[in-house]
Formats: C-alpha cells, sequence, structure tokens
C-alpha cells in the first residue's frame, strides 16, 4: 500500500468512527451497561466475559469502583449494513479523579449519561455532565434500571431537562441488568455522535488519557489519534516534557491489546517505546512527532497535585526498604502519587506521601499492604497549609509536626473546596447542620424539581478529607451525593494540637485544628485513644496540648493482672502458647517509648465523633 | 529429684471450663485405658528406681472404679519401692471419697491427697457443673482424716463467673477453718473449646474484669498468708516443710516421667507429649507397646525461668551462671526496666517477683 491509499483507508474509516464514553453515578449501572455492549456486539466471547470486565483491578471489582480508564474498541455491523468502529473509553466514577474523567471525555465526541431511574440525577453525575459539556460533547441520556418497581421514568425526564438543560425525549430506556435497550443506545450512537473531525496528513497531535504499567515493555499510554497518522517506528515527542521515543508497537484494546499497522484520526489505542518512567507519560499531555512536530498541543493539559498527604511507615522499621520499592512500583503507572522520606520519632523511617483525594489515598494504602505484604500505619491525613510568617515568608507546610513556632507565624491559610451537594430535601437541615459543623460557608441553595435540593458550600478540604463523605451519608440515609473542586485558599484560625502519650508528644499523631474545636477535638481524640490503646504495666496518660498548654486528657489505667496460666502436669507447651500469643499481638504494635501503640490508634482523629 | 505423673482422663461430669484431656467413658474403656496405662508403666522400667514422688492426676482419678483403681496402684506398689518415694498424690473429687476408696489408697501407699473443692459455694460448684456440693467436702475431709490421711491439699479456683469479694472472702475463711497443709488457689482462665468460651462468646456470661479478678488475687494471697501459709508459687500456698515435692520438680525444672493420654514428660534434656486421644492412646499401646507421642523443644534457659520465676524464692543468679554460662541480666537487658519499675527484685542473687510483679508474671514472660 502506498501512502495514498492509507490515506483513503483512513478517510474512509474514520467516517465510520465513534468515540464515547458513558457517564453514571456509583451504582448506576455504567460497568453492566459497558459489560452488554460488549457482549451485544460480540466483542467477547462468553468464555472470555467475566462479570464487569473493565474493571480489571482486583480491588476495582472488590470495591465496585473503576480506578484505571480502559478503551475498548468494538466493530458492530449495524441494520444499515454499515460496519462501525466504536471506541468505548470507561471513566473512573470518583470525585479524586476528576482530571482523568475530563482527559478521557476529551477523547470523545460523545457521551451516554446514564441515570438511574429510581435514584435520579446525583452530584457527581452532573459534574461529569458539566465537564462533558465543556469538551462539546453530544450527550445521549439512557434511563437506566427501569426493571425496578421504584423506576420513575416521568421525573427523570423532568430532573434531566429541568437540572442539565438537555432534551431527555429521546432518552434510551434501558435496562443494562436484563439487557433492554441496548440495541436503541447503539443506534442513537451512530445517529447522533459525530464521527471524529481531524486531518490525517497535519502533523500528529495524539491526547494521553491514561497510562498502564507493563513490567516488560514499560509505560503504555492509551491514547485518542486527534489528527496526523502514528505508526511503528515513528520518532515521537511528549510536548510538555520534550521527551523522544521510538514507537516499538501501536494498536488498539478489544479488550485484548490487538497490534496494527498505524493509527489515524479518530483512533483509540495504545503505543509502546519502552518508556521506563511514568512522569514521562503525563495524562492530558499531547504527542507529536518529531519531525514535523505540531505547533501547538492540545488544550487542557495541566499538572496533577496531590491534595491530600499522609506519612506511611512500615509497622516492621526493617520493611523500609520494600515500602521505598512498593511506593516506586505503583508510582511506575501513577504519576500523581508524589512520596519523598519522613522520619518520626514516633514511628521511625517512612514516607510523606500524597495523594489526590481520599480515595486514591486508601487504595494506594490497600495495594501497598495487599499486593507487597507490608504491613502499614498511616498517619491521619493533612492538606497543604500556606503558612505566613512574621519575617513575611510563606511556607507552605503538608505535615502538622514540621508547623513553625506559634510564636514565628503571623497566619496560616488552609485550602477551601467548593463542595456540591445534592440531597432529597427531607434532608436538608440535616445536611446544612453538617456543613455548619465542618466550618462550611454557605453560598446557595437551588431547588431540582419539587423533591431534590442542590445545595453549595465553601468546606476547608481538612474536613472533607476527614468523615465528611460518611456523615453526608448518615445525616441523609446514604441519599445526599457530592462532589467538590479546589476553590480557594482562606485564613483559619488554626492551630496545631500534639498529642502525648505518657508524656511524649507523639509526632505522628499531631493535627492542624481550628482552634474553636480544638478542646471538643482534643477531648474526642484523647477519650478514643484510651479505648484503642491497651492497658499496660503502668498508668499511661493520654493528653491533648496546644503550644505546650494541656487542653484534655484521660488516662489508661495500670493492668492489673494478667493470665497466669497454671503449669498442670508439666506441661509448659501451654504456657509458651500463650506468651507467643502475646508476642504476636504485640508485633501488630508499634512501641511509642515504652507504650505499645495499635496501628488504627493513628487514625483516630479520623473516625471521632463531633 | 525424679518424678512420675500419671493422667487418668475420665470424669462423671464435664466441668464448663476445663480443657484437659478428658471424657465420659463406659467401664470397658476405663479398663482397657488402665492396661494401656499399666504397660506404658512397665516401659519405663529404668527410670523405677529414681523416682522420689509420684502424682496421679486428671480428668478424675478418684472416678476410677475400685477394681480399676486397685490394678494400677497395686503394679506401681511391686514395682516401686515407697522407701524412696517421698510424695505419692493422688486427685480426688469429694463425692467420690468413700472409707473403702480412701483405704485403697492408704494400702499401696498414697501419702498426700489433692481435693477439688474449687468453691465451697454451691451456686458456682451447679455452675461450673461440678458434681459436689458444700456438704460433700466436709464429708470427704473427714473420711480422708479418719483413714489416716494428714497431708491434704485443697485444689480452689478464684474469679468465677459472676463471683463476688464477698463469696471469695467466705470461701477463704471456709479453707482456713478446715486446716488443710496445703492450698492451690487459681484463677478461672477462659480456655477454647469448652462450654464456657462457648457461652462467654453467645454472650450469654461474662468474665469477671480483670481489676476485681486482681483484687481477688491479691485478696487470696493477704488472707492466706495471714493464716500462716507461706506462698511458695504465683498460685500455692503451704504450710512449713507442705510444698509440693512433685509439682517443684516442674518449677525447677528437674526430669520427670509422664505417662496416660496427654501427659508430658521430660527426661535426659528431651521433653515429649503423649498423644492426646484416648482411643489412640489405647490403640498405640497396643499395637507398639508404647504410646504414640511427640517431642518437642527444651529449651534449658528460657523453661528454667518460665517455671522457676514461678517460685517466690526466685531463680538463683549464681546457679543460673553456672547451669548456663550466662549473666542474666545482660542476656536480657529488658530485665532491668523491670527491675527498676519493681516488677522484680533481686534478693541474696535470687531473681524473683515483686508482689506487683506476681499479677503481671507474663510480662516479664513474654522478655524470654
Amino acid at each position: 500500500m502506498n501512502d495514498k491509499t492509507i490515506m483513503e483507508a483512513i478517510k474512509n474509516r474514520q467516517k465510520r468512527i465513534r468515540n464515547f464514553s458513558i457517564i453514571a453515578h456509583i451504582d448506576h449501572g455504567k460497568s453492566t451497561l459497558a459489560d452488554r455492549i460488549l457482549e451485544h456486539t460480540k466483542s467477547i466471547t462468553a468464555r472470555e466475559m467475566r462479570e464487569q470486565l473493565l474493571d480489571s483491578m482486583d480491588l476495582e471489582r472488590e470495591r465496585g469502583i473503576t480506578i484505571k480508564l480502559n478503551a475498548v474498541e468494538i466493530n458492530y455491523v449495524h441494520t444499515d449494513g454499515e460496519t462501525y468502529i466504536f471506541h468505548l473509553i470507561d471513566t473512573p466514577g470518583h470525585v479524586d479523579f476528576t482530571y482523568e474523567v475530563s482527559r478521557s471525555l476529551a477523547a470523545c465526541e460523545g457521551a451516554l449519561l446514564v441515570v438511574d431511574a429510581a435514584q435520579g440525577i446525583e452530584a457527581q453525575t452532573l459534574a461529569n455532565v458539566y465537564l462533558a459539556l465543556d469538551n462539546d460533547l453530544e450527550i445521549i441520556p439512557v434511563i437506566n434500571k427501569i426493571d425496578l418497581p421504584n423506576a420513575d421514568i416521568p421525573k427523570v425526564k423532568e430532573a434531566i431537562e429541568d437540572v442539565i438543560g438537555l432534551d431527555a425525549s429521546d432518552a434510551v430506556l434501558a435496562s443494562a441488568k436484563e439487557g433492554i435497550g441496548i440495541e436503541d443506545i447503539m443506534d442513537q450512537v451512530i445517529q447522533k455522535i459525530p464521527a471524529p473531525q481531524g486531518d490525517p496528513e497535519a502533523p500528529l497531535k495524539a491526547l494521553i488519557f491514561d497510562s498502564i504499567y507493563d513490567p516488560y515493555r514499560g509505560i503504555i499510554p492509551s491514547i485518542r489519534i486527534v489528527e496526523g497518522v502514528l505508526k511503528k517506528g515513528d520518532k515521537v515527542k511528549m510536548m510538555s516534557t520534550n521527551k523522544t521515543f521510538e514507537v516499538i508497537e501501536v494498536g488498539v484494546t478489544t479488550p485484548k491489546q490487538v497490534q496494527r499497522d498505524y493509527l489515524g484520526p479518530g483512533d483509540v489505542g495504545y503505543m509502546t517505546a519502552s518508556i521506563k518512567n511514568a512522569s514521562d507519560v503525563r495524562v492530558g499531555d499531547t504527542i507529536t512527532h518529531h519531525k514535523p512536530a505540531a505547533n501547538k498541543p492540545l488544550p487542557g493539559y495541566r499538572q496533577l497535585n496531590p491534595m491530600v498527604f499522609c506519612g506511611l511507615f512500615p509497622i516492621d522499621s526493617n520493611a523500609y526498604n520494600d515500602l521505598r520499592e512498593a511506593l516506586e512500583r505503583l508510582k511506575l503507572n501513577d504519576a500523581s502519587l508524589i512520596y519523598e522520606p519522613e522520619n518520626s520519632q514516633a514511628l521511625g523511617f517512612g514516607f510523606r506521601t500524597g495523594f489526590l483525594g481520599m480515595l486514591h489515598m486508601e487504595i494506594i494504602q490497600e495495594r501497598i499492604e495487599r499486593e507487597f505484604n507490608i504491613d502499614l500505619i498511616a498517619t491521619a491525613p493533612s492538606v497543604i497549609y500556606h503558612v505566613y510568617m512574621e519575617d513575611g515568608t510563606m511556607k507552605k507546610i503538608d505535615n502538622p509536626s514540621t508547623l513553625p513556632e506559634t510564636q514565628l507565624i503571623d497566619h496560616i491559610q488552609e485550602p477551601y473546596v467548593e463542595a456540591t451537594i445534592m440531597t432529597p430535601k427531607d434532608y436538608v437541615g440535616n445536611v446544612m447542620e453538617l456543613c455548619q459543623n465542618k466550618r462550611g460557608n454557605f453560598k446557595n441553595m437551588k431547588y431540582l424539581g419539587e423533591t431534590r435540593v442542590q445545595l453549595t458550600y465553601h468546606l476547608p478540604l481538612l474536613e472533607i478529607v476527614y468523615d465528611f463523605f460518611d456523615k453526608l451519608k448518615s445525616s441523609s440515609k446514604g441519599y445526599a451525593s457530592f462532589d467538590y473542586e479546589f476553590h480557594s485558599y482562606q485564613t483559619s484560625k488554626l492551630v496545631k494540637m500534639d498529642i502525648l502519650i505518657n508524656s511524649e508528644v507523639v509526632d505522628a499523631l499531631s493535627t492542624i485544628v481550628h482552634r474553636e474545636f480544638a478542646f471538643k477535638r482534643g477531648k474526642a481524640i484523647t477519650d478514643k485513644l484510651k479505648d484503642l490503646i491497651p492497658r499496660h504495666m503502668f498508668e499511661v496518660p493520654i493528653q491533648a496540648a496546644i503550644s505546650n498548654k494541656i487542653i484534655a486528657r484521660s488516662t489508661i489505667r495500670a493492668m492489673r493482672k494478667n493470665v497466669l496460666a497454671k503449669c498442670y502436669g508439666g506441661d509448659i507447651t501451654r504456657k509458651k502458647k500463650l506468651l507467643e500469643k502475646q508476642k504476636k499481638g504485640k508485633k501488630r504494635m508499634k512501641s511509642v517509648g515504652s507504650v505499645d501503640v495499635p496501628q488504627e490508634a493513628f487514625l483516630t482523629v479520623l473516625s471521632i465523633d463531633d | 529429684m525424679k518424678g512420675l505423673y500419671i493422667h487418668i482422663p475420665f470424669c462423671q461430669s464435664i466441668c464448663t471450663y476445663c480443657d484437659f484431656a478428658k471424657e465420659i467413658a463406659t467401664p470397658k474403656k476405663q479398663a482397657n485405658y488402665i492396661d494401656a496405662l499399666i504397660q506404658e508403666f512397665h516401659g519405663y522400667k529404668e527410670e523405677h528406681k529414681a523416682l522420689t514422688t509420684i502424682y496421679i492426676g486428671g480428668g478424675t482419678p478418684s472416678a476410677l472404679k475400685n477394681d480399676d483403681l486397685d490394678r494400677l496402684l497395686a503394679t506401681i506398689y511391686d514395682h516401686i519401692s515407697m522407701q524412696t518415694i517421698e510424695e505419692y498424690t493422688v486427685e480426688c473429687n469429694p463425692n467420690d471419697v468413700t472409707v473403702e476408696k480412701a483405704k485403697l489408697l492408704k494400702k499401696y501407699g498414697v501419702n498426700r491427697i489433692s481435693l477439688g473443692v474449687q468453691t465451697f459455694n454451691d451456686h458456682h460448684l451447679k455452675f461450673i457443673n461440678r458434681d459436689h456440693r458444700e456438704a460433700d467436702i466436709y464429708q470427704a475431709l473427714t473420711i480422708l482424716r479418719e483413714v489416716g490421711f494428714d497431708n491434704i491439699s485443697l485444689d480452689m479456683m478464684f474469679g468465677l463467673v459472676g463471683q463476688t469479694l464477698d463469696e471469695l472472702n467466705d470461701d477463704l475463711q471456709k479453707v482456713i477453718r478446715l486446716n488443710p497443709n496445703h492450698i492451690s488457689y487459681y484463677s478461672l482462665i477462659l480456655e477454647e473449646a469448652t462450654p464456657l468460651f462457648y457461652l462467654v462468646n453467645k454472650g450469654q456470661v461474662t468474665m469477671i474484669d480483670d481489676d476485681l479478678e486482681g483484687s481477688m488475687y491479691e485478696t487470696v494471697m493477704d488472707t492466706l498468708i495471714e493464716a500462716k501459709y507461706a506462698q511458695y508459687e504465683i498460685s500455692n500456698f503451704a504450710k512449713k516443710d507442705y510444698a509440693s515435692k512433685h509439682n517443684t520438680i516442674y518449677w525447677k525444672n528437674d526430669d520427670y516421667v509422664g505417662i496416660g493420654a496427654s501427659s508430658h514428660g521430660k527426661l535426659n534434656n528431651k521433653r515429649y507429649a503423649n498423644i492426646r486421644s484416648v482411643k489412640r492412646y489405647i490403640e498405640s499401646v497396643a499395637s507398639r507397646g508404647m504410646p504414640e507421642n511427640t517431642s518437642y523443644p527444651y529449651e534449658p534457659l528460657r523453661d528454667y525461668l518460665l517455671m522457676g520465676l514461678r517460685l517466690l524464692e526466685g531463680v538463683s543468679l549464681d546457679a543460673i551462671k553456672e547451669r548456663f554460662d550466662v549473666d542474666l541480666l545482660e542476656h536480657y537487658p529488658k530485665l532491668n526496666p523491670m527491675l527498676e519499675q519493681g516488677f522484680l527484685t533481686i534478693e541474696q542473687n535470687h531473681l524473683k517477683f515483686t508482689r506487683r510483679g506476681l499479677l503481671l508474671g507474663n510480662d516479664v514472660f513474654v522478655l524470654f
């Protein structure tokens, strides 16, 4: 084939491509719908079919959420006789990954908006729909779970029209679980979603919207070709870093990786180029040819900045190097994970680690424990504080224990987010009370139809990092949903609160709290620690202090006696078994001075009741 | 000193807290078991001469029928010179004690009875499923003393489910009034695979809390010491010269032969445990002459300390230096904070528990 016939083939193919994502709230059936589409188009055989195939990590399947993006190429023979090429791009369904969602949407021309017929629109769905509209996507509403007894289709249609402003008259009525409406969805995808634009003869512009790590082939970016053609052997350049690579392989995912000779405009696939370092493959970056290079990258790239930080320490201090290796490995396919060594007096050597949000943090911790078999102590999460010093300088502090002396500080600013909360109107009072308790500033309240209310608050990120989400769920019987984005830094009366165990400050338990909430929080933490730390041979005082002033105290009374197993008939094994048990229990704890502190104690601040 | 321990794994009723090897067996099985015991006893012929103590425990040895008991005791009597046996103990349940049985024991040289009293409180006796009541205890003691047993130990328990300090004091007063030469006072321990464990897990009963148990233990010590009993071991009290010689063998890490199902023995720096199942014990003795057993590690220094520190006199640092060639406080530097905090003390170059340390022994034992 010469270049001309290749160009013809590319243009002919381009007309038949439809690229789309699925936008849905957690549990509204996104993964099930994706599975049904794959089944319906016979993209996979029944044997290959596993529940929720696109969610490939074990953890994802267990938690029922999508963490990493996946893109699948589907060939679909339509009733009009034409064979269409669908690229179904899956998006993560959690607020921590908003930027990744926006990049995967940028790889599409359209999106299916899946709304649960019984539950209606949730805050997160709304946030993602707005992201899709920002990217000029054609949106096809799909009302899912219509088979549920409490499905209310007219009400959901009305909400789609009122709240989002989309025409819902053509909305597909579906039940992914029952396989209803799938054909209809395919039809609308073909009719409504435009074929990708983009000149195959222009200089290459390919959008990176995800990457995976393969131990043999390095970092493999998931890409969408916007303009130009990408072939095996091409010399390419990452436009944000100017790093160059030679392309070893290009291909598509079906969902297995299948090699292709080239990828043209509208194609969604992968490339391998022996890329060793995750930071060379940045989501949102543009890949172009070394020569001729595109003169301008695709819009919308930004570097992801972690918002939540915590200390990670191995319980067994000998596992420090293992922990470093685990973080290195995880960072290979997660550029948003950052870490640097941290040394705690109480916990020894570990790492200060930054995450996009709470879920990201939990997932990383769980993967370290599960995949690398390292028992961890995680300290309470923190945000980045802007500390303005008396001398006019500003310090960014992400670790409470490194907060400078009070007398040197002029004032402290903390990050605030704008939170959008949607709740049935019966719970508005509860939710507002919660936001007030979490130091929120009320901004707006809007009725969405007759029964649902949208509240806007400015809330300190710190409060969200703690237990806001759990509290929100419990104060609304699980019905409220929320989404947030960074808003601004604002001055707050913040102080560092130290926790002393047996009169020694335990740096890993220091937190930054609002002065007005300090007493209550200090009392709650000391009480909770009293319950979590086992009794010792001596009395252990637990104190909360601000600038050396004790504000709360509780006491773990000394243990009176422990089991005095008798040594009957000379059976010493009984006694030894008991002692082994006691030793094992100790191993799961961290010695702080002469006090054994269990793992979960370091997260007490997270789970205290206000 | 060398001891012989014989295990009788049979009971009339099963106590709710007990996880020792025991069962309610048919007369035939009991007879077969005694046959097997006798055969195993002969297997240790070389040890017979050196024995200085014998202890028959259970289970409930007194639950054996008199002819089974007679066969066992007669065999021992025929092969071991009673002149060399300094202490010969048999455990008895109060309502098993009859004049006939007591005379049988006496005839074969038994010179010490350990009476399983546990408590005098009928309500508690019923809950722990003992088949005797308070009155049976007095009757048993009367019979034993009339038959001529003057060395009697009472086996007692505190920390029973729902027990109060008043009830404990009541028990203690009754113990003292009976004037035994020796008292063992153990706390009730919740063991897995017992009816009590099941009840506690179900939330139907709760064990008493550690603080009350601590107070009870101190009450036991204070009261018995006040009544002129010497506490010579964590859980054992005796009048002068009546400390248990057999149990002291365990605590001093001397050798002992253990025979019967689930019995442990220590001979020539080796430890072993016989098979626990009575059925398999009988079968293995029948087929190979000796029971199935497993040997397990003898850790000389650790065992010496785990056992030796139970004695109130403690362990001699000189003896340890000589026997194991270690300076104990250098070998286990973590003992030093225990000394500083007053859980341990050194007197006349013996390392031993203080009163405070006695209650928290495990925190010292885990160091070894």
